[in-house]
């Protein structure tokens, strides 16, 4: 079913003609439309919003605390928490944003997880972090923290520990799973599973005394990619219902980067999402560039540009160690840790680090290539080809490799929209988008982007499209080398401390993941108010549960492999 | 009196050998296995990581020896052991060379598939013992695959049982004397090494501690010597197994020059060094897919190897090889459709 | 291994023996929470390969003989890090790799972050670094088997018969 939406009604025009929308405003020196709505009329907006008028990608659901002395935007002065949903037209790639204050006292707002099945771990993580409630939510528990946590640790009235967690408090958890979902004893009390159906559990063969059993694959399991935790329900080898958790990895990420200054959040970012620490930093330094209204060089456009090429390439490297070790071959991760090491070590020369590189800043990047490293970076890629054929011949053409993954775990343009997913899982079901090219950050309005597009949307295409990706990375990363300007890497006039405008900001960049965005709100302090990272896995990993449902037990590593996912990036 | 010393000496002397050979194919895998890796394998522990598989043993004995609280204990216990007799037991039948064949039994070829049938016993005893949900899947797998695999592994034989006319392994190595059974059964030796593979766990039919889904498999609460008791096993089987292959389809110690043991020693780790290289290169089959195989193709296959062999037998060499080699290339365009017809809805398309 | 004068006479040549394959063999437990699990990951490849010193990892507890801590630790996760411990087999050794499992490495200020390893299982090598660089994990790795091969006592042993001595103290 096609829709043709009026793409030629501006987002602020619609806001305009909705009674509805309150307050209209702008974020992000002029950039994003906003408004504000109050609770009662949420839903509907969103909805028409959606069927109406094409926004059908929620991009953000988050909340922020109020800014009770702030009255530039027309925000109240009442203490409380606003929530903030961020939707996108695909056809003309606009976002707007949707504001609801919520004072203390009536945090309540209607759950939109009618409207996208993605929604709800998100309004879980809000409720989790910040104690509002979800009304009609399936199953509104805490998500990223243990579930006999007290508080909700994003709200500014929350007392953080001094001088972090103490020892007692952490044996004390050691101690007990605090889990509300297990037994003291530690066995799972399937009935209680959030977003599990509890009428799964009983087997329905009649006249055969079976039963269907409960899994628990992760935290600690060779293949859930870190600490991701997967609940399993199993009928013999099938798997009947799949219902992922996280939090495992919650380091308070966002929290912490509330008090340090702008710059020195790039490096909890770069542990944010440690496979690709390029993309978080870059929508960083980009959202706090559009609120201090700082230009970066040509030149640092393009090293950025190649440092988020070259990165992609070995992100993708791991997925496909990943992907080779889920379908039980061993060789594949050797070779491409081949590969990656030769990367890491341009890396490594330029930025001083392996993983955790501290590079972009506002107005540019730390330092210039050193003298030789283009020609030798220029040397390498040319040759990245070669070595993508090798790991082809060791897996596209494997007869068992297409046996496991050809046809296995569609995914539909429907289930996609549902849980806002992107990036090449996306991409692979033929849905047409990529932000290097929709919405060009840094450099790559100036050059050639290509957009690897998959149809089948089976594990076999995801596969197909990464691989297909990291030659067009290595294309990317040459095309930038060759084009890289001459001129000073990082723009002058850039103050020593940061200190932006009242205002916030959101910028998205493509990660080999998918849209990774960062939300910034700025108090007019040196130390934004709050720093949100929409993270792409969160949203694709939370399809594993439409996707894992009637294949079996062997497939689910694999197809959890091809969401490539980064707990760090999902929990942060 | 002197019979039994013999028996005895005799007996260590096969348990000193299997031993020895076991050892040196865990060292081969590890080091076979980094070199086709780019690596090195193990290099510190004695020349060039000899000793590495005596370290890890020793260090396994040396460990706590642990049974889970809610484990079936008797069970757990006796596993190991279930699994790792057949594994020596198999060896009875074994003839080494012409002059150690004095033990070779008429039916040797039968009883050592009989023996060997034993071995999935241990594994599902265990997967069922150790009160682990892994455990349990990768036992009732084993159950599976050894069930669906033991039918064409003794069908593959079955032509070269008509060749020999006898069940008597030394008369199947006789046999051989124009050429090896390879070139008559070429069939049938790909069958034999399928379902060997199937046999003994080994990738792509790992399934049963298949480590991306069910972490170890069986043989996860095993710990201490009783896990080194499946490690063993499973490596003393990859040595019996390509002896065995050796012995029945690459003419055993016939060979010009060098010495009869020499010959099948070189025969048996050249299958030995055939399976580390089938581990390094492809991923595992799905279990669905694995007894799809099983009944679908290598068991029709199977019998169409032993028909043609019959028919073979009455027409001679002239008639049977060429048919073996055709039916070889028909089992393996099955198997290459299996592959790429998965899912052909599906189509990979990647535009750019 | 702690034992008294005398057993140590009577299974020395024995504990000599078992001293030197302990020296040799070590099999890592595949834990990896975060950044530095990839670095783990990466001492496997073919540039560090740590099976030259006999190091080769395993996926389950029981056969593990040590446990890098690679990653943050949170207090959801901590139960399961003690549970997977306790799974292990003795004698068991614990390496925490990188800042977060030496001491909460960035994020010690934070709410949810275990600020050291050492407050739920016994260490025997602190590793910083965030992450720390391969040859520094095979650094920690060898440096944990040369103590083995000299018949050092891992932490956890250390830590039990500290344990027994305080409650025959306590007994006094």
């Amino acid at each position: 079913m096609t829709v043709a939406y009026h793409t030629d009604v501006s987002p602020e025009a619609i806001l305009a003609g909705m009674p509805s929308a309150e307050r209209p405003c702008k974020i992000g020196p002029g950039r994003i439309p906003c408004a504000h709505t109050t609770p009662g009329e949420l839903l509907d907006m969103l909805r028409q919003l959606r069927d109406e008028h094409g926004f059908t990608h929620l991009e953000l659901l988050t909340a922020e605390e109020m800014q009770t002395a702030s009255d530039d935007d027309g925000v109240g002065a009442e203490p409380g928490v606003r929530m903030v949903y961020g939707l996108t037209r695909r056809s003309d790639r606009r976002t707007m944003v949707i504001y609801v204050a919520l004072p203390d006292g009536a945090l309540e707002v209607p759950s939109i997880s009618s409207l996208w099945r993605g929604a709800a771990p998100l309004e879980r993580e809000v409720f989790d972090l910040f104690g509002v409630h979800f009304n009609g939510h399936p199953a509104l528990t805490r998500i990223v923290l243990r579930d006999d946590f007290v508080g909700h640790p994003l709200r500014k009235s929350f007392e953080m520990p001094e001088g972090g967690v103490s020892a007692e408090t952490v044996r004390a958890a050691a101690a007990s799973h605090g889990d509300a979902h297990l037994r003291a004893d530690g066995t799972a009390d399937p009935a209680s599973i959030p977003g599990l159906d509890p009428a799964l559990l009983p087997c329905p063969e009649p006249g055969f005394e079976t039963e269907r059993i409960v899994v628990h694959m992760g935290p600690q399991h060779p293949s859930t990619h870190g600490v991701l935790h997967l609940w399993l329900v199993l009928d013999g080898e099938t798997v009947v219902a799949a219902q992922p958790t996280q939090g495992y990895l919650h380091r308070c990420i966002e929290k912490l980067a509330e008090s340090r200054d702008y710059r020195a959040c790039t490096a909890l970012l770069d542990r944010c999402d440690y496979v690709s620490g390029f993309h978080t930093e870059l929508a960083h330094v980009l959202a706090v560039e559009e609120l201090c209204g700082i230009e970066s060089t040509p030149k640092a456009d393009f090293l950025r540009v190649l440092f988020s090429e070259l990165v992609r390439i070995t992100s993708h490297h791991t997925w496909f160690a990943a992907a080779g070790l889920d379908t039980g071959a061993l060789t594949p991760f050797l070779y491409a840790f081949i590969d990656r090491e030769l990367i890491l070590d341009f890396f490594e020369e330029v930025t001083g680090g392996r993983m955790m590189f501290n590079y972009f800043r506002p107005g540019g990047v730390k330092d210039d290539l050193p003298p030789g490293a283009a020609a030798r970076m220029v040397e390498y890629l040319r040759t990245f080809d070669r070595a993508v054929d090798e790991y082809e011949a060791l897996l596209t053409g494997n007869e068992i490799f297409r046996a496991r993954t050809r046809g296995v775990a569609f995914l539909d343009r429907v289930t996609i929209a549902d849980y806002c997913v992107t990036g090449p899982m996306a991409r692979a079901s033929g849905v047409d988008i990529d932000l290097r090219r929709d919405q060009p950050y840094a450099a790559y309005d100036r050059l050639p982007v290509r957009v690897a597009l998959g149809e089948a949307g089976d594990t076999f295409e995801r596969y197909l499209v990464r691989i297909a990706e990291m030659r067009e990375s290595a294309r990317l990363a040459l095309a930038a080398l060759e084009g890289l300007p001459e001129g000073p890497h990082v723009s002058d006039g850039v103050p020593r401390t940061i200190k932006p405008p009242k205002g916030a900001a959101y910028r998205a960049v493509e990660s080999p993941r998918g849209e990774l965005g960062v939300y910034l709100v700025s108090d007019g302090s040196a130390q934004p108010w709050r720093l949100k990272v929409r993270s792409p896995a969160m949203s694709n990993i939370h399809a594993a549960g439409p996707l894992c449902a009637g294949l079996r037990l062997a497939d689910v590593a694999p197809v959890v492999g091809s969401i490539d996912i980064v707990m760090g990036e999902i929990d942060r | 009196m002197n019979g039994l010393l013999r028996i005895a000496v005799g007996v260590v002397a096969v348990v000193v050998v299997v031993m020895l050979n076991t050892v040196f194919v865990m060292w081969l895998e590890r080091k076979f296995l980094g070199h086709l890796q780019s690596r090195r394998g193990p290099m510190r522990t004695g020349y060039h990581g000899l000793l590495q598989p005596f370290a890890d043993a020793l260090k396994m004995l040396g460990k706590e020896d642990l049974v889970p609280a809610a484990a079936d204990r008797a069970l757990f216990l006796v596993a190991p052991l279930i699994a790792f007799s057949p594994a020596v037991l198999i060896h009875v039948a074994m003839p080494w060379t012409e002059w150690f064949a004095k033990t070779a039994s008429e039916i040797g070829l039968l009883m050592l598939f009989a023996v060997a049938a034993l071995s999935p016993v241990g594994v599902v005893v265990a997967g069922w013992a150790s009160h682990n949900k892994y455990s349990l899947i990768g036992g009732i797998r084993a159950a599976a695959q050894q069930v669906s695999y033991e039918v064409p592994l003794l069908l593959s034989v079955v032509g070269v049982v008509m060749l020999a006319r006898s069940m008597r392994l030394t008369d199947v190595v006789g046999a051989q004397g124009v050429a090896w059974n390879i070139v008559w059964q070429p069939l049938g030796f790909l069958i034999f090494f399928i379902g060997m593979l199937a046999e003994l766990n080994r990738v792509p039919f790992d399934l049963p501690e298949a480590e991306s889904e069910l972490v170890s498999g069986f043989n996860t609460e095993y710990s201490s010597m009783r896990f080194a008791l499946f490690f063993l096993a499973e490596y003393m089987n990859v040595f019996t197994w390509s002896l065995v292959g050796a012995l029945v389809f690459l003419g055993g110690w016939m060979g010009p020059v060098l010495p009869g043991v020499v010959w099948l020693a070189l025969k048996t780790y050249a299958l030995v060094l055939l399976i580390i290289w089938v581990r390094g290169t492809v991923p595992r089959v799905r279990v669905d897919q694995l007894l799809a195989v099983s009944w679908k193709v290598l068991l029709p296959a199977s019998l169409l190897g032993a028909m043609i062999t019959a028919v073979g037998v009455v027409f001679g060499p002239i008639v049977l090889v060429p048919l073996q080699f055709a039916g070889v290339l028909t089992l393996g365009w099955v198997i290459a459709r299996l592959g790429n017809d998965a899912g052909e809805a599906a189509r990979a398309v990647v535009r750019l | 291994m702690v034992v008294d004068e005398e057993t140590r006479a009577l299974v020395a040549p024995l504990q000599k023996l078992l001293d030197w394959a302990r020296g040799h063999s070590m099999w890592p437990l595949t834990f990896g929470t975060a950044c530095c699990a990839i670095e783990m990951m990466t001492v496997g490849s073919a540039r560090y390969d740590t099976d030259r010193f006999g190091i080769f990892f395993r996926n389950s507890p029981r056969q593990a003989d040590c446990m890098i801590v690679a990653g943050t630790i949170n207090l959801k996760m901590a139960p399961r890090l003690k549970l997977l411990y306790d799974q292990m087999a003795a004698p068991k050794y614990v390496i925490a790799m990188g800042s977060c499992a030496v001491a909460g490495g960035p994020f010690a200020a934070g709410y949810n972050v275990v600020n050291g390893v050492d407050a739920i299982v016994p260490v025997d090598i602190y590793l910083t670094g965030c992450p720390p660089r391969p040859e520094a994990l095979i650094h920690a790795l060898l440096t944990l088997m040369e103590r083995n091969a000299a018949g050092e006592p891992s932490a956890a042993e250390l830590h039990a018969a500290e344990v027994r001595r305080a409650a025959q103290e306590a007994t006094w």
